[in-house]
C-alpha cells in the first residue's frame, strides 16, 4: 500500500507587490512595516492556494528567506555570512555561510516559521557551500548535530509535520564514497527521533547513479529531479519513501496534469514505495508568482487523480 | 584604448530618485530638487541649473520626462568622468536594466514577471515565444547623447547572447517536454534548442544592434556576459555566440564575466578569438588585508589563467567589491594592482575597473569607491615608476 500526498517545498515566489514594497523599504522609501503587511497578505495567499489547490500538507512560503542559508547564518555566531556565489546553475546567487567558530543556534533569531512543512538545507549541501579550511566530514556532522537537528526540533515545536531538506550538491556535483558513511550519519541526527517526517531532496542532477544508495537512507522519503533523472533509473521495489519532482521548477511552461499524472502512476508501479509525495523539482522561487501558481493547481489536480487512479 | 593600467567603469549606476520619479509621472520632493543640484555642483554638469528648473515644475510632458532621463545620463557620465576615470559611460541611465532593456526591443518576447537573483534583487524575466529579431537599434540615441556630451573616451555595454538566453524562459525552442523520455534524448534535444536560440539572438539582436553602433562612431564594444559560466557545459556555446557578434567587425571589443567559478571558462576561452579584453570581477573573492603575495590576494590567484590565454588580450581587473559599501583604500586598489601585474609580468595587458556595475550602491559610496580606485591606480603607477 502506499500513502499519496503533495506538498511545496522550498522558497516559494514573492507577488509583485511584495516585490516592490521590499525594493521601496530597501531603499527607505517606505518604512519596514510595509513589507511585514504585504508579506502577510502574501503568505495568507499562498497557504489558501495551497489549500484551494488540495495540498497534503501546506508550507509557509519562507517568504522572508534571503536564501536557503540566511536564517541559519544569521542565528549562529559560527557563522557569518560570505561572498555571493551561483546557485548551482541558474542565475540565482546565495551567500557562502563562512565558518567563524563552534555552531548554537540562537532560536530568539531563528526564523522558523509555523508552517506544515519545515524547511532546511541538507548537511551535505550545507558543508560543501560553506567556507572553512577544515575537515568537510567533521563539519557536517557538527552542522547536522549543533545546528540542524535544532532547527528541526524547533519546526517541529511550532508545529511542521515535514521536514524538508534540501540537498542539491549531491546530485549536481556527485558524492564521493568516501563521503557517504558521514551522510547518512548526518541524516541520523537530524530525523532519529524527531516527531515529525523527514524528506532529503536531490535536484539539479541526476539521481540515477545513486539510486540504489538514496532508496535506503535513513528519512521517511527521498526526493528526485524528474526532469534530470531518467525514469529507468527509478525501479523499484522502494523500501524507503519517494518524492518525485514532477513539476520543473526552472521552466515556465505549464505541466499537463494527466501526463503528470500518467508519468507518477509509471513510477508509483514501478517503485511501490511505502509514501509517494508529488512536488516540484526544486524550489518554485526560480519562477515569477504568476507560474509557479498555476503549477500548484497542476500539483494539486494530479495528486487528487493520481489517487483515484491507483486504488492504494 | 587598452593601455597600461587604464581606468574603466563597468556597467550600471543606481538611477537618481529625481529620475525615476520623473520617468514614472511620479510626484518629486523638495529632497530630490536638492538632489539634482548637490550632485549638479559637485560634478561639475554644466547647465545642471536647466535640470533643476525643470524637476521644480509641476507634471512634467512627456518630452520635460525624456529631458530629464537625459540629465540623468550626462550626471552619470560626469561621475565617472570627475572621479577621474579614462573610459566612462552614463551608468545605463537611459536603459531599464541591462537584461530587459534588450528584451523590450527585440521581437519575440513576452514578459512573464519578477524572480529574484539574490537577496531582495529581482529582475523581470521574460519567456522566448517567437522569431527573435530586432525591432530597432535600442543603444543609438544613448550613443547619440553620450557622443555629444562625453569628455573621455566611450565604451558601450552590450548584454550578450548567451545571457540573453540563460535569463529567459524558453517557449520556443525547446517544445514540449516529456520527463518519460529516456533522458540522454532529452538533453540531446535540449543542447539543440538552447544552440539554436543562442545564435539567433547572437546573429538576429545583438550583432545588428553592434553594426548600428559602430556605423555611429562607437569603437569599444563591451558584450556583457554576467550569465556565462551558468552551464559549464555550454561555455563552448557562449564563445560561438560571442564571435556571432563581432567577427569581421571593425573595433575594440570586450566582454565581461562575474561572479562566477572563473575556473570553468578554461581552456574553453581559449577559442573566443575576437576578444581583446576579458573584464572580470575578482574582488569580491579577495580579502581586504593589505599586501601582494597569495595569502594576501586570495580572490586573485585565478589571473593567472587570463595571462596565459592566445592572443594575449588584456585582463579588465576588478577592484572594488560592489555589493559592499565597505569603501577599498587606495593602498588595497593598488595591491591588488601590482599582484596581477607582478603574474602578468608588467602592466601592459592589466586595466582596472570595479568588479561589476555599482547599481546596487548610492551615488554617495560609488563615487568614493571609484575616487579610490583612481586613487590606487596613482600609487600602482608611482610603484612600478610608470
Amino acid at each position: 500500500m502506499t500513502e499519496i500526498g503533495c506538498y511545496l517545498h522550498g522558497l516559494y515566489p514573492r507577488s509583485e507587490a511584495l516585490v516592490a514594497a521590499t525594493r521601496d523599504v530597501d531603499r527607505g522609501r517606505q518604512p519596514p512595516r510595509v513589507v511585514e503587511a504585504r508579506r502577510d497578505v502574501d503568505r495568507a495567499e499562498i497557504v489558501a492556494l495551497q489549500r484551494d489547490a488540495g495540498l497534503t500538507l501546506v508550507s509557509s512560503g519562507f517568504l522572508s528567506w534571503a536564501d536557503l542559508f540566511r536564517p541559519l547564518v544569521d542565528a549562529c555566531p559560527g557563522l557569518a555570512t560570505g561572498p555571493l556565489v551561483r546557485w548551482f546553475d541558474n542565475n540565482t546567487f546565495v551567500r557562502t555561510p563562512v565558518v567563524r567558530g563552534p555552531f548554537e543556534l540562537d532560536l530568539d533569531l531563528f526564523a522558523a516559521e509555523r508552517t506544515d512543512v519545515g524547511l532546511l538545507p541538507g548537511p551535505y549541501t550545507f558543508s560543501r557551500m560553506a567556507t572553512d579550511a577544515g575537515d568537510r566530514e567533521a563539519l557536517m556532522a557538527a552542522l547536522a548535530r549543533d545546528l540542524l537537528r535544532p532547527a528541526a526540533e524547533e519546526f517541529v515545536r511550532r508545529g511542521a509535520q515535514l521536514v524538508h531538506l534540501q540537498e542539491p550538491w549531491v546530485t549536481a556535483h556527485g558524492i564521493d564514497d568516501e563521503s557517504w558513511p558521514a551522510f547518512v550519519a548526518a541524516l541520523r541526527v537530524i530525523g532519529d527521533g524527531l516527531s515529525a517526517q523527514l524528506v532529503v531532496h536531490t535536484y539539479f542532477g541526476d539521481a540515477g547513479p545513486l539510486i540504489g544508495r538514496l532508496s535506503q537512507l535513513p528519512v521517511s522519503a527521498v526526493g528526485v529531479d524528474l526532469t534530470e533523472t531518467d525514469l529507468a533509473a527509478l525501479a523499484g521495489p522502494w523500501q524507503t519513501g519517494l518524492l518525485l519532482g514532477c513539476l520543473d521548477g526552472r521552466s515556465s511552461p505549464i505541466e499537463d496534469v494527466d501526463l503528470t499524472v500518467a508519468l507518477a502512476a509509471k513510477i508509483l508501479e514501478a517503485t511501490r514505495p511505502p509514501l509517494l509525495l508529488l512536488s516540484s523539482s526544486c524550489d518554485l522561487d526560480l519562477l515569477p508568482r504568476p507560474l509557479a501558481d498555476r503549477k500548484v493547481h497542476v500539483l494539486g489536480a494530479a495528486t487528487r487523480q493520481l489517487r483515484e487512479a491507483i486504488p492504494c | 584604448m587598452l593601455t597600461p593600467l587604464t581606468t574603466h567603469e563597468l556597467g550600471s549606476l543606481a538611477k537618481p530618485g529625481w529620475r525615476v520619479k520623473a520617468a514614472a509621472g511620479r510626484p518629486l520632493t523638495d529632497g530630490d530638487v536638492d538632489d539634482a543640484r548637490e550632485w549638479g555642483e559637485r560634478l561639475g554638469v554644466d547647465g545642471y541649473e536647466r535640470l533643476v528648473d525643470l524637476l521644480r515644475g509641476s507634471d512634467l510632458s512627456r518630452s520635460e520626462r525624456v529631458e530629464v532621463k537625459e540629465w540623468s545620463s550626462r550626471y552619470g557620465l560626469r561621475l565617472f568622468e570627475s572621479a577621474g576615470l579614462d573610459v566612462v559611460f552614463d551608468g545605463e541611465q537611459q536603459r531599464t536594466e541591462m537584461y530587459a532593456w534588450a528584451i523590450a526591443h527585440a521581437n519575440g518576447f513576452e514578459f512573464r514577471g519578477s524572480v529574484r537573483s539574490f537577496d531582495n534583487k529581482y529582475y523581470s524575466k521574460a519567456a522566448v515565444v517567437g522569431p527573435v529579431s530586432l525591432k530597432a537599434p535600442f543603444h543609438n540615441d544613448e550613443y547619440k547623447l553620450l557622443r555629444e556630451a562625453a569628455r573621455r573616451p566611450l565604451k558601450v555595454p552590450v548584454t550578450g547572447p548567451y545571457t540573453l538566453a540563460a535569463w529567459s524562459f524558453d517557449e520556443r525552442y525547446r517544445g514540449q517536454v516529456d520527463l518519460g523520455e529516456p533522458l540522454p534524448d532529452r538533453r540531446r534535444r535540449y543542447r539543440a534548442a538552447r544552440r539554436e536560440f543562442v545564435l539567433d539572438l547572437a546573429r538576429d539582436l545583438v550583432r545588428p544592434n553592434i553594426e548600428a553602433l559602430l556605423a555611429l562612431g562607437a569603437t569599444w564594444i563591451q558584450i556583457d556576459e554576467p550569465a556565462g559560466s551558468t552551464e559549464p557545459s555550454e561555455i563552448a556555446l557562449m564563445a560561438e555566440a560571442y564571435d556571432a557578434c563581432v567577427s569581421a567587425l571593425d573595433g575594440t571589443f570586450s566582454t565581461h564575466l562575474c561572479f562566477s567559478d572563473y575556473d570553468l571558462f578554461f581552456p574553453t576561452l581559449e577559442q573566443m578569438t575576437g576578444c581583446q579584453q576579458y573584464a572580470v570581477g575578482f574582488a569580491n573573492y579577495d580579502s581586504r588585508d593589505l599586501g601582494v603575495h597569495d595569502d594576501a590576494r586570495p580572490g586573485y590567484h585565478i589571473v593567472r589563467r587570463f595571462r596565459d590565454l592566445p592572443g594575449r588580450p588584456a585582463l579588465g581587473l576588478g577592484v572594488l567589491d560592489i555589493h559592499t559599501d565597505f569603501t577599498e583604500s587606495p593602498e588595497l586598489v593598488r595591491d591588488r594592482i601590482l599582484y596581477a601585474v607582478e603574474v602578468f609580468g608588467g602592466p601592459d595587458r592589466i586595466q582596472v575597473m570595479p568588479d561589476c556595475g555599482l547599481r546596487t550602491r548610492t551615488w554617495d559610496v560609488a563615487y568614493r569607491k571609484l575616487q579610490n580606485m583612481v586613487a590606487g591606480v596613482s600609487l600602482a603607477r608611482t610603484a612600478l615608476g610608470l
